[in-house]
């Protein structure tokens, strides 16, 4: 068992985990956030998609202990003081979610795309969360609400600036 | 006591909540990753489960050895299929005899019948050790050879793939209609074509998971899985787990989509439960993709022999069909998918001779069970490609022929040749509407420029329909002996004593708004704003109401499901106003329910649902003298169904929502890949509950359809081995790979549902066979054609040589 | 899915790091990004019994120009080039590869030397490092080595590098002229997959048009990404016209000498070898256009 330290969601969170666990499962089962999802066995659905140091990450893709002294979002955490993150707004304005599997790592996706490129065409914003499936939307209202806060001009990085690379 | 506010009738017709483009309530939680998935269920002292699986498609099971495998630190306990059958019952089949002997307990006994089969339940402290204990069970097999196509499973003299029934063609009618003799000799031509549609599967994003806690004070099993028909399956695993269903409380929290697929984690109920009881302990089971993949269910995979007969001036006079299914290893749902093509065998067309002999093939496969337009969308490829490929035959239209066959909406409503009553619409309206909305001439202009571009290209239509619920009398046609009939739902609607308003429906759905769309109804009866209507999510069989039908499957929510809520909401509403009247000294017809306070006509004050409320359920001696206490109504919706006609005809589905699509498709000769340049959608579901959940679904089936057209194909190798049983390989496509939709709606209310809705959750499959209809497009100026439903690149690289010879 | 139990070692330093994977060098895999890693110790198709994590080692990280090659640190992930200020000018065809790589997750945590050593023929970077004749820098306990990209890959997921080596730099040799025209072609089934055919190729042409230097790699054909020489033959020294164009597909199909071609599902091998040729011939076409607008006034394009 190895000892980690992390900041989940704004937090300082200890663990004992066996090296092998998955990060998704450290959030899961250890810290009990269970918004990010697994979809898949081989990093291809990124319905586990977190923030770690800001980026976009498949937390299904790493070991928690890599985690260890890192900055995790999860999308428990994108909501600030009780107001929705304007693409959370926006993902439920534009019909962007039915069953709700995909959308925590979809949406978080999206905060990577938006924080580095504020004004995507819909071809950067399809490339933006082609790491993402989605199994009931046909993408097409997802599309339509990141492009809805980018033409708005309404995003904000949850990230603050010194937590990035 | 009175409020102040006054309205009159004509305002209050204008609240309106039907038919608005409503967000959804249930967004919220799933937002914010404050959604209840299966997964999430944590239990105190819970332990996790692994399967272990079949690598073989046949072969006898001759050993399975624990001894290694339990000594693996944090394993439980291991079951094999042999110990749990011990206890349990087989899982029901619709078969007729003697293949109702195909036995099915969802864990391999002595015999393993597909690769992914289950084999042995590992019981362990963490899933991880589970998965440590699974790679030391020691399994010995005697390898048999697989059956792996229908057409070899037919064929005399081929291995069985269940011993104990006399062939492999477990299931074999044939129905005919009509006159054919006549119809082909009249014919100016005949398009006779094989056809073979694909095996693919809507693949939810979340894969099957099941929790089960038995509690041995009661003999109570508590079961969390994200089964999308709980309530119908409950009798099923009852019965095989010689209980009674009253003591499994089944509950289907939020289910991360369904398809039809999650109809079909019902063996693992089972097999947790027994697993349960004997280590006493709440257990979780959650598959993987793989898992998902090569062992839940998959879609239907047909190879058709057909022929259509057609006049001079593109008229369909007749159609003749061989259908051999490949069902995989069990029967479970099916022959369903096999005998839907019944449901509206004709389609939106008029021709009267049909001839439909139907093959059901078990082979050495995974399961097929239902699947997003089950069984419907394959009568539709039938019935679209050959007209389509008439069409250029004769020199005509792709959308002319169409409209030269269509029954129009005069004639409705429509009796089928197979007694399908078809429930208004105007499908001659749809098709110009799709036409209209892509510019049909500028496409084939774009069409025409592509080609000179040295690309490969083709405009496709092809009209759909979809329909829904299951009259389950259909059942008589498959097997004699069954006594089902038409099919029902469940609602109750409640106003607490402080005015508090609550709804629930036996739906149990996955990402349909059903919360939404209830809160929708219930707010129009009464008179609120749908934020006033609280109404349960999920399904919880010790909380929501249910019948024997309940569940999400065959687009029922907006026919059977609003209904049955809508009901509940009338009677109380009417329960409502016989109080008020009297409270008021008004006459009901006077009343009416605006914003929360019923209101007269003639301008007094009002009194709020509020004070009725306190009324009804506390200040009883105030009542009506004749009146029950409180206001609460459980409503069970039946269906009006009726019998089959004969023993090939009925109808079998109260209401035929129907689509066209058109499809511009850009081939990469080079590479054989296909891209959709364009997509447009024109669907009728009569009247729209929230056309914004509506309009999602229309997005969800372009997404389903274009998927399994161009990248999405389950294919085995010559051992039975699945080749795509991961993301890696099983192509669900990615936003970058699909276009944007150009959708649109007509409404023609059904002349058969209190609401004027349709069912149109799963769609009809025309964007799909519109592909199919394009790329033929493509490929007929150069003398060639296809036969699939999957554009396959290497097959299409492979006719483009031929046709360039580079 | 839930990988087998291994001993997990973090390094602190390069010394460290090599330290390590000396003393476990009989069961051991470094972890970098952990993108190929991960996924196949999560399908339990890898299994090392020991994994060193040399993700924190600061001293591999980076990009820095010399007068004769632009240094990346192996560990600089995928982002990291895509977003650095050295990719637009000289270094086209570093650009054009890295933006096709995965997806942004994967960009985000995947580092160039990790997809290197991983000797993936399918994944974008080695025919891209062979077209740009790059140098890969290693580090072990007998010390440094320079290895040449052509030779680096020795079979399918095996490199020249020992157990207990590292990859620790890339260089990319400077273009010597402005007139550098470069493309990265990739034929995938879905986006984001492993290719089924990839052509990376850098041309450099001279005031007349003609091709004085010319790098073109071939992956997810060959079960390892191999250099097209007789293509590299063809268009030195020529205007790239029609008709070398049309000689292009040939000439690349000829690069594959004995070696096995992949096959799968998504593509059978005589499919891959069917179609390498037309993404060649778009690929050289397309990197001579651009060298050819870069050197405009000098030379004229077709």
């Amino acid at each position: 068992m190895t000892q980690i330290q992390l900041i989940v969601n704004g937090k300082k969170v200890e663990g004992n985990v066996e090296p092998r666990k998955l990060l998704i499962d450290f959030i899961r089962e250890d810290l009990g956030l269970t918004g990010p999802h697994i979809g898949c066995d081989t990093s291809n659905c990124g319905a586990c998609t977190i923030l770690l140091n800001g980026r976009a990450a498949k937390s299904c893709t790493m070991f928690a202990v890599q985690a260890d002294g890192m900055e995790i979002l999860t999308i428990e955490g994108l909501a600030t003081d009780g107001k929705l993150h304007p693409l959370q707004q926006a993902f439920h304005e534009n019909h962007a979610l039915q069953c709700g599997y995909c959308t925590p790592g979809m949406i978080m996706s999206s905060v990577d795309l938006l924080s580095r490129n504020p004004n995507p065409t819909e071809e950067e914003i399809r490339l933006g969360i082609s790491g993402n499936l989605c199994r009931c939307t046909g993408y097409h209202n997802i599309v339509k609400a990141i492009s809805s806060v980018a033409k708005s001009h309404i995003f904000v990085s949850p990230v603050k600036k010194e937590g990035r690379d | 006591m009175a409020s102040s506010v006054t309205m009159h009738k004509e305002e209050a017709r204008t609240a309106g909540w039907i038919g608005k483009r409503y967000p959804r309530k249930e967004d919220i939680r799933f937002i914010t990753g404050n959604g209840l998935f299966a997964a999430d269920i944590k239990l105190p002292n819970m332990a996790y489960v692994a399967i272990a699986r079949s690598p073989y498609a046949s072969a006898k099971i001759v050993r399975i050895d624990k001894k290694r495998a339990l000594a693996v630190p944090g394993v439980v306990g291991i079951f094999t299929g042999a110990e749990i059958v011990e206890e349990l019952d087989p899982l029901p089949n619709l078969l007729p005899s003697p293949y109702d002997r195909v036995r099915d307990f969802g864990i391999a006994v002595d015999r393993v019948r597909y690769a992914g089969e289950p084999i042995a339940v590992i019981v362990a402290e963490s899933t991880y050790a589970a998965w440590d204990a699974m790679e030391q069970l020691d399994v010995d097999y005697e390898e048999l050879p697989p059956v792996l196509t229908a057409m070899t499973g037919a064929k005399d003299g081929s291995p069985l793939v269940h011993e104990n029934v006399p062939t492999n063609v477990v299931w074999h009618r044939k129905f005919t209609y009509g006159d054919l003799d006549e119809a082909f000799r009249n014919a100016h031509i005949v398009v006779s074509k094989k056809l073979k549609w694909h095996r693919f599967t809507s693949a939810p994003l979340e894969p099957n998971v099941v929790v089960v806690d038995y509690d041995a004070r009661h003999g109570i099993y508590t079961v969390w899985s994200n089964n999308q028909r709980p309530a119908f399956n409950q009798a099923a695993v009852a019965k095989s787990l010689r209980t009674q269903a009253n003591l499994l409380h089944f509950i289907s929290p939020d289910i991360g989509g369904g398809f039809g697929i999650k109809n079909e984690n019902y063996p693992y109920i089972i097999l947790l439960a027994v697993a349960a009881r004997w280590v006493r302990r709440p257990l979780r089971w959650v598959e993987t993709r793989t898992e998902h993949m090569i062992a839940s269910a998959h879609g239907s995979e047909i190879n058709y022999e057909a022929e259509m007969a057609l006049s001079k001036d593109g008229r369909i006079l007749g159609l003749r069909a061989k259908a051999f299914h490949d069902e995989g290893a069990y029967m479970r749902r099916e022959p369903i998918a096999a005998f839907n093509f019944i449901r509206h065998a004709t389609m939106t067309y008029t021709f009267r001779n049909l001839e439909m002999d139907i093959y059901a093939i078990v082979t050495n496969k995974c399961p097929v069970g239902p699947n997003r337009s089950y069984g419907k969308m394959q009568q539709g490829f039938l019935v679209e490609r050959l007209l389509d490929i008439g069409a250029r035959k004769l020199g005509l239209d792709p959308i002319e022929i169409r409209m030269r066959n269509f029954v129009s909406s005069t004639q409705m409503p429509y009796e089928t040749p197979t007694g399908a009553m078809l429930d208004g619409g105007e499908y001659a309206k749809a098709i110009s509407k799709v036409a209209e909305n892509l510019q049909y001439g500028e496409l084939i202009k774009e069409r025409d420029r592509l080609r000179k571009s040295g690309m490969l290209a083709g405009v496709g239509v092809s009209m759909g329909m979809d329909a829904c619920p299951i009259n389950f009398s259909s059942n008589r046609l498959i097997n004699p002996k069954s006594t089902a009939s038409g099919e029902s739902e469940a609602a109750w609607v409640k106003i607490d004593e402080d005015g508090n308003i609550s709804a629930a429906v036996g739906t149990s759905p996955q990402g349909h708004g059903h919360e939404t769309a209830v809160s929708q109804i219930v707010a129009e009866v009464l008179g609120v704003s749908p934020d006033d209507v609280y109404t349960l999510p999920a399904f919880d069989s010790w909380t929501h109401p249910s019948t024997p039908h309940s569940g999400t499957y065959a687009s029922r929510f907006a026919i059977a499901g609003a209904s049955a809520v809508n009901g509940a909401a009338v009677r109380v509403r009417e329960k409502v106003l016989r109080i008020a009247a009297h409270v008021m000294g008004e006459s009901e017809s006077n009343l009416d329910i605006v914003n929360g306070v019923v209101v007269s006509v003639k301008a007094k004050p009002g009194v709020s649902l509020k004070e009725i409320a306190r009324l009804a359920w506390k200040d009883l001696a105030n009542l009506p003298e004749k009146e029950e206490p409180g206001l609460y109504v459980n409503l069970v919706y039946k269906t009006p169904f009726k019998l089959p006609i004969d023993d090939q005809r009925g109808n079998f589905s109260l209401t035929y929502s129907y689509s066209a699509s058109m499809v511009l498709l850009e081939i990469d000769p080079g590479t054989g890949m296909s891209k959709i340049r364009r997509v447009g959608i024109v669907e009728d579901s009569g009247n729209q509950i929230n056309p914004m959940i509506v309009e999602g679904q229309i997005h969800g089936q372009l997404g389903h359809q274009l998927g399994a057209a161009l990248y999405e194909d389950l294919v085995y190798d010559e051992n039975g081995q699945l080749l795509t049983s991961t993301f890696k390989d099983y192509l669900a496509p990615t936003a970058s790979d699909l276009p944007s939709y150009e959708t649109g709606s007509i409404v023609t209310p059904s002349l058969f549902t209190p609401l004027g809705t349709r069912g149109m959750g799963e769609g009809g499959g025309a964007p799909l066979i519109a592909c199919a209809n394009a790329l033929d497009d493509a490929l007929t100026p150069h003398g060639m054609e296809f036969d699939g439903s999957y554009l396959s690149p290497v097959k299409i690289r492979n006719i483009v040589k031929t046709i360039t010879k580079k | 899915m839930y990988p087998r139990a291994f001993k997990y070692e973090r390094a602190t330093s390069l010394e460290n790091a090599i330290e390590l994977l000396s003393r476990n060098r009989e069961d051991v895999r470094p972890l970098a990004g952990g993108m190929s890693l991960i996924p196949l110790a999560k399908l339990r198709l890898l299994s090392p019994g020991c994994i060193v994590d040399i993700g924190r080692l600061s001293e591999l990280k980076g990009i820095k120009q010399d007068k004769e090659w632009l240094e990346i640190g192996a560990l600089t992930t995928n982002t990291e080039i895509l977003e650095s200020k050295w990719l637009s000018g000289s270094y086209p065809l570093l650009l054009d590869t890295v933006k096709e790589i995965g997806d942004v997750q994967v960009r985000n945590r995947g580092t160039i030397g990790g997809n290197l050593a991983q000797a993936d023929s399918s994944t974008d970077w080695p025919a891209t490092m062979i077209a740009l004749r790059a140098k890969f820098v290693s580090r072990g306990p007998k010390g440094e080595r320079i290895h040449d990209a052509d030779s680096f890959c020795i079979e399918p997921y095996t490199t020249a590098l020992d157990p207990d080596e590292l990859l620790t730099h890339i260089r990319v040799p400077n273009p010597a002229s402005g007139s550098v025209g470069a493309s990265h072609i990739k034929l995938e089934r879905r986006k984001g997959d492993y290719a089924i055919g990839i052509v990376s190729a850098q041309l450099e042409v001279d005031n007349e048009g003609k091709c004085v230097s010319v790098g073109v790699g071939i992956g997810a054909v060959g079960v390892i990404a191999v250099r097209a020489s007789k293509t590299e033959q063809l268009l030195k020294g020529r205007r790239v016209d029609a008709d070398t164009l049309a000689k292009v597909g040939d000439t690349v199909r000829d690069s594959f000498g004995g070696m096995d071609i992949l096959s799968d599902i998504k593509a059978p091998s005589d499919y891959r070898l069917d179609v390498i040729g037309t993404l060649a011939e778009r690929c050289i076409s397309k990197a001579y256009s651009m060298a050819a607008s870069a050197g405009a006034g000098q030379g004229k394009g077709r």
